[in-house]
């Protein structure tokens, strides 16, 4: 098994891990040819959110090798915070490679940086990580969930967040209602107040190979989800991403996807029945 | 453009004639709200009375066991359009409850028509600026008191709903300010707050939690009262210049003791604590103080946590007057400038504490 590898978009990495942390400490990066993905998917129980990221390796490295027996595939389990904090430091670096190495027989991702502060000598913190099993990777897969019954374009995601922040004050849940005539509203209710957001003349995607979509008032879809799960997906703005998708599954799901050019990364985040 | 929802008009089938919202304000600087308004948080979740009137909105909170009290009048001036309608077939009521318990209403005329308390000049046009005006010019003429509601509300919940769409550094589109609708359709009703940023639009119900127009406007015993015909010593100054003084204190400390001193005059800060006791002396000739007016020397304590919700407050003022009577009660009263020519006040009323009230709020440790 061989990983090395030489960074190219640092910002990119760290905003990504950022919105990441704010999900779950521990995730999942399963390194592949083309791909780099970030998996947090505790399996532990339906309730959490679940978050599958991928972005092209050429987007991020600069040089960039994975060889192992399981068709040059490699996944590591690791703790995001460690990670974030490691990439930071690399904010003052020309240069900064990743390297898989093994001390007193534990796995760790170096993390090496070049850089002026240490007289040119390079810097390396090592990050404690665990080898996934493509056995135990298999394990972690995508919510199969039916068609959504309604697709919707977010407005820009720190609005949203601004406006939910406010609201996760005052109540638990939230609920999110959608039709596929451009309209949105977030409402919370509890014994002492009621609130509504109304957003209006929202987009709807397009999706490749399908059809185009016809406007219909009709067509409308709710979910109640917790508002705190809902506030640590809109910490995905760090990402500045140039679209976020919102697809509500009746009774089942809410699904967020927040695109850039060169990844996405897609939040499923359980309903509330 | 803001969708007004609340036209509302309800067909009384008794009388035929049309409703209309008790209540319906519009404004569109919501900092005006905030500014008056924030100040009067004591609590975290804190309740506030809201006595409505053609004259505008009159917030109070208490707090600290009562030793303090929170003022905010907001003049139906400051809206871009204020409705004011009480309901018609409660006047009838109205004057039957008031001819029951005139006698026992002594102190009615006193506390409905706030005095014209204080004056500030202002020193470019000598005009003098009025603080709390006549909420009642004459609490007698019964048609008039039949033109005011009251209403609790939980003040942190409404404060919470008004800046939906604010950040810390104002409204999140920059530059837009948000427009705010309030509306009190009928004494059953909730609160409506609707607010209008570029497009979006956000609605909320706020709970009421009590609402009174017959009668009870004259239940403000639980209310401070402060007799400014006793005021022994007032000072007019700079709510930076204040700031900056009480930033210096010891807040560890948890009393403050507030002295007027006649001669030489000067208003003086002292604390008490473990690390020692330590004394701020802002003289009146200092840049900051406006105007000073003592009477006698007075020197009275009181609480640290009182004084604390002022100091926080003073960052929405530009001046503050402070006026303390014989029984030492402590007025003060922050003048917001909501625009150049714009004025609002907010007064504090802060009781003093006495040794036994100390020893019983605060436990003495034995050596």
């Amino acid at each position: 098994m061989k990983f090395h590898a030489t960074i190219h978009d640092l910002a990119l990495l760290i905003r990504t891990v950022q919105s990441l942390v704010k999900i779950d400490k521990i995730g999942i990066i399963h390194f592949t040819a083309e791909q780099v993905s970030f998996i947090l998917d505790s399996g532990q129980t339906t309730d959490d959110i679940q978050v599958w990221c991928s972005i092209n390796q050429d987007s991020i490295f600069k040089t960039y090798v994975v060889e192992s027996l399981s068709e040059n595939e490699i996944a590591i389990e690791v703790n995001l915070n460690n990670l974030l904090h490691a990439l930071k430091t690399g904010q003052v670096s020309n240069e900064m490679s990743w390297k898989l190495t093994k001390k007193d027989n534990l796995p760790y991702l170096s993390i090496s940086i070049m850089c002026e502060i240490n007289n040119g000598l390079p810097l390396v913190q090592d990050v404690p990580i665990q080898i996934i099993t493509p056995q135990n990777l298999q394990r972690h897969k995508e919510p199969d969930l039916p068609e959504p019954d309604v697709q919707i374009m977010l407005p820009q995601l720190s609005k949203l967040q601004c406006i939910v922040d406010k609201m996760k004050e005052m109540a638990n849940t939230i609920l999110i209602k959608a039709n596929m005539a451009g309209a949105m509203s977030l409402s919370i209710k509890t014994d002492i107040v009621s609130v509504q957001t109304l957003f209006k003349d929202l987009e709807h995607p397009q999706i490749e190979g399908q059809p185009e979509y016809v406007r219909d008032e009709n067509k409308t879809a709710e979910i109640r989800v917790d508002i705190k799960k809902l506030r640590k997906v809109l910490y995905s703005h760090y990402v500045n991403p140039k679209n976020a998708v919102l697809c509500l599954v009746k009774n089942q799901a809410l699904v967020v996807h927040v695109l850039l050019d060169v990844m996405y990364l897609t939040y499923y985040i359980p309903a509330l029945l | 453009m803001f969708e007004s929802e609340h036209d509302l008009y309800e067909n009384d089938n008794e009388t035929n004639e049309e409703y209309q919202p008790i209540l319906l304000c519009k404004l569109v600087e919501i900092s005006i709200l905030n500014n008056n308004l924030i100040p009067l948080l004591l609590t975290k979740d804190q309740t506030a009375k809201i006595i409505i009137s053609s004259s505008g909105l009159l917030f109070t909170v208490m707090g600290g066991n009562k030793s303090i009290q929170a003022q905010s009048f907001i003049d139906s001036s400051l809206f871009q359009a204020f409705t004011f309608k009480p309901i018609l077939n409660n006047k009838q009521k109205l004057k039957e409850n008031e001819n029951e318990s005139e006698n026992g209403n002594g102190n009615l005329n006193q506390n409905l028509e706030k005095e014209k308390v204080y004056e500030m000049e202002n020193n470019n046009t000598k005009n003098t600026k009025h603080i709390l005006g006549n909420l009642k010019n004459n609490s007698n003429n019964h048609e008039e008191n039949a033109d005011l509601i009251i209403l609790r509300v939980n003040l942190s919940v409404f404060l919470e709903c008004l800046n939906v769409f604010e950040t810390k550094k104002g409204a999140f589109v920059s530059q837009i300010s948000t427009v705010v609708q309030l509306v009190f359709p009928s004494p059953n009703g909730s609160l409506e707050i609707d607010l209008e940023n570029s497009g979006l639009v956000a609605s909320s119900e706020i709970n009421v939690l009590a609402c009174d127009f017959q009668g009870s406007m004259f239940d403000l015993g639980e209310e401070l009262y402060f007799d400014s015909s006793t005021v022994k010593n007032t000072l007019v100054m700079d709510s930076l210049g204040l700031r900056l003084l009480l930033s210096e204190l010891d807040w560890d400390s948890e009393k403050i003791i507030i002295a007027f001193v006649k001669q030489p005059s000067m208003l003086v800060f002292q604390t008490f604590s473990p690390i020692g006791k330590f004394q701020l002396e802002c003289p009146t000739s200092s840049e900051a103080v406006n105007s000073f007016l003592s009477h006698i020397t007075q020197k009275f304590d009181y609480l640290s946590r009182s004084l604390s919700y002022v100091a926080k407050s003073l960052q929405y003022s530009t001046k503050v007057s402070l006026r303390m009577n014989e029984l030492g009660t402590l007025s003060l009263q922050l003048m917001i400038e909501n625009s150049t020519i714009n004025y609002s006040f907010i007064e504090f009323l802060i009781l003093p504490v006495t040794e036994e009230e100390f020893e019983e709020n605060f436990e003495i440790e034995e050596d």
